[in-house]
């Protein structure tokens, strides 16, 4: 990316999400996740400069491109539009699925009584059941077996998959819940090795 | 395969508040470098505070920038002190030269010339504390001014201030329009009563002056890409603050800033000071050696880091 001296609110969608035109599917999401914890009332770094009227402006603005973008058709629409080809497209609604929600540090405090913790099987079966969700739901949505979820939740080591499975499921189980998916692998298998997993 | 560019760089290293480890960094980083087989010279800036060779275990430098100022040599090179670390020398700063501490506009642009000139694939000028003219003289000779801050509130203001300023000095040096050269000595106090708080409304302001004008401010800033490395972070929270700060700028001044990378706190930086001893031979194979390893590899290759701190 190049200084474009453009202010947030001259900035297109790609801009507003710091991505390429080009950016795949995962860096839109990324970019969207990291962002979408960034802009939060009280961030550090951001209300030096910001007021928190203004977060909250961006705040919604971050979430509006990440709707149009991570949609194929609309992200089409939306590039029409950018080569003054098309109307505006309407941005899509908010997507009720579990997969698209972030959770903030305070709603994790909520869930566990601490935002600062290592990630372990119970700890993901509190996030879980604090978002109302039960297996079936997540394994839908994820493609993730629900006895795979089942084993990462009690932490069973006879069950659990090879490494290699086991950090897909466990990024994607994460995302699910709105969390960061590279702590909490990271957290999870450094404490499962702590018990014995060894299926290198 | 080695990605490095054949090229020359010159890294200014700034940070608006005191006692951050900008010259620590400097050092280290410069001793990073040259472990990678460059060669590299690391100057001392800090007109009137320096102390930079100290950080490299060089008690008592034979020459400084004083001797090149003050005694009108020629060359900028008899000035060079080894380190006794291979591949790395050091230009000593003017110690104990209040004289120097304010250098006249003649003063700084003859340093920067001779230090533009010699001969290394890195140089890395430790510049002093504060947003005096010079110290932005030195951080805009290239467009790889390097920003140092800590995760503290009133270190990052500092980091943003320091930005907000820099853009004005480089359009102030390019501006001659007298009534374009006033608005920008306007916007320097941030509280202004004309409501210019951003660099942003400034040129909104510039382009119904003169439209001309605003468009060569404009393009003048086009390939200002300063870095950013956080120093002394305890943990990935707060080393995670370098994304929100690049965010910042991106959202804010509408500028492209690359972070580098953090370097943890560790108290044995404290102790490898207080012993005059490079922190890389003392401590080898540390966090914090490993961090500035990192950031030395990405500015090797040019790159900066996507949304991940490794």
């Amino acid at each position: 990316m190049v200084t474009q001296l453009k202010s947030w609110r001259e900035q297109d969608y790609y801009e507003i999400l710091e991505i390429s035109p080009r950016a795949t599917e995962e860096e839109v999401r990324v970019a969207y996740e990291k962002l979408h914890t960034i802009y939060t009332p009280n961030s550090p770094g951001i209300t030096v400069l910001f007021t928190s009227k203004e977060v909250k402006e961006i705040h919604d603005k971050i979430e509006e491109a990440y709707r149009v973008l991570r949609d194929p058709r609309s992200q089409r629409d939306y590039d029409l539009v950018l080569r003054g080809e098309g109307a505006m497209p309407p941005a899509p609604p908010p997507s009720a699925t579990v997969t698209h929600r972030i959770l903030s540090p305070k709603e994790i405090n909520e869930a566990l009584g601490d935002a600062e913790i290592a990630w372990s099987g119970e700890q993901l079966r509190n996030i879980r059941k604090h978002l109302s969700l039960e297996f079936d739901e997540v394994a839908a949505q994820t493609k993730v077996g629900k006895h795979n979820l089942k084993a990462i939740e009690e932490e069973d080591i006879e069950a659990l998959p090879a490494p290699v499975y086991l950090k897909g499921f466990l990024r994607t189980y994460a995302k699910a819940l709105g969390l960061d998916p590279h702590r909490v692998t990271e957290d999870y298998i450094e404490g499962i090795k702590g018990k014995g997993y060894q299926k290198d | 395969m080695d990605k490095e560019k054949k090229e020359r760089y010159l890294w200014a290293i700034a940070g608006g508040k005191g006692g951050i480890g900008k010259s620590f960094v400097a050092a280290n980083l410069g001793i990073a470098l040259s472990e990678r087989g460059k060669k590299v010279i690391v100057v001392d800036a800090d007109l009137g505070g320096a102390n930079l060779h100290t950080f490299l275990g060089v008690s008592q430098p034979p020459m400084s920038l004083d001797d090149f100022i003050r005694e009108g040599m020629r060359s900028i090179k008899g000035v060079l002190t080894e380190t006794g670390i291979p591949n790395l020398h050091v230009i000593a700063g003017a110690q104990d030269m209040l004289a120097l501490s304010n250098p006249k506009q003649s003063q700084t642009q003859k340093i920067i010339k001779h230090i533009c000139s010699l001969d290394a694939d890195h140089i890395i000028i430790d510049l002093p504390t504060g947003m005096a003219p010079h110290v932005f003289d030195f951080f805009l000779i290239s467009d790889n001014g390097i920003l140092l801050c800590t995760p503290e509130p009133t270190s990052l203001e500092n980091a943003y201030q320091f930005i907000r300023g820099a853009f004005l000095h480089r359009w102030m040096n390019m501006a001659t329009n007298k009534e374009v050269r006033k608005l920008i000595e306007v916007a320097m106090d941030a509280n202004n009563a004309e409501g210019i708080r951003t660099p942003l409304d400034l040129l909104a302001r510039v382009d119904k002056v003169d439209r001309e004008t605003g468009k060569m401010l404009k393009k003048g800033l086009q390939d200002f890409r300063p870095r950013l490395i956080l120093n002394q972070t305890r943990n990935r929270k707060e080393a995670e603050l370098g994304f929100a700060v690049r965010s910042v700028c991106r959202k804010y001044f509408g500028l492209e800033l690359c972070y580098l990378g953090h370097i943890l706190y560790d108290h044995n930086v404290y102790l490898a000071v207080q012993r005059e001893q490079p922190f890389f031979q003392d401590y080898p194979g540390s966090d914090v050696t490993e961090c500035i390893r990192e950031i030395a590899s990405r500015i090797s290759d040019g790159r900066g880091l996507a949304w991940s701190l490794s």
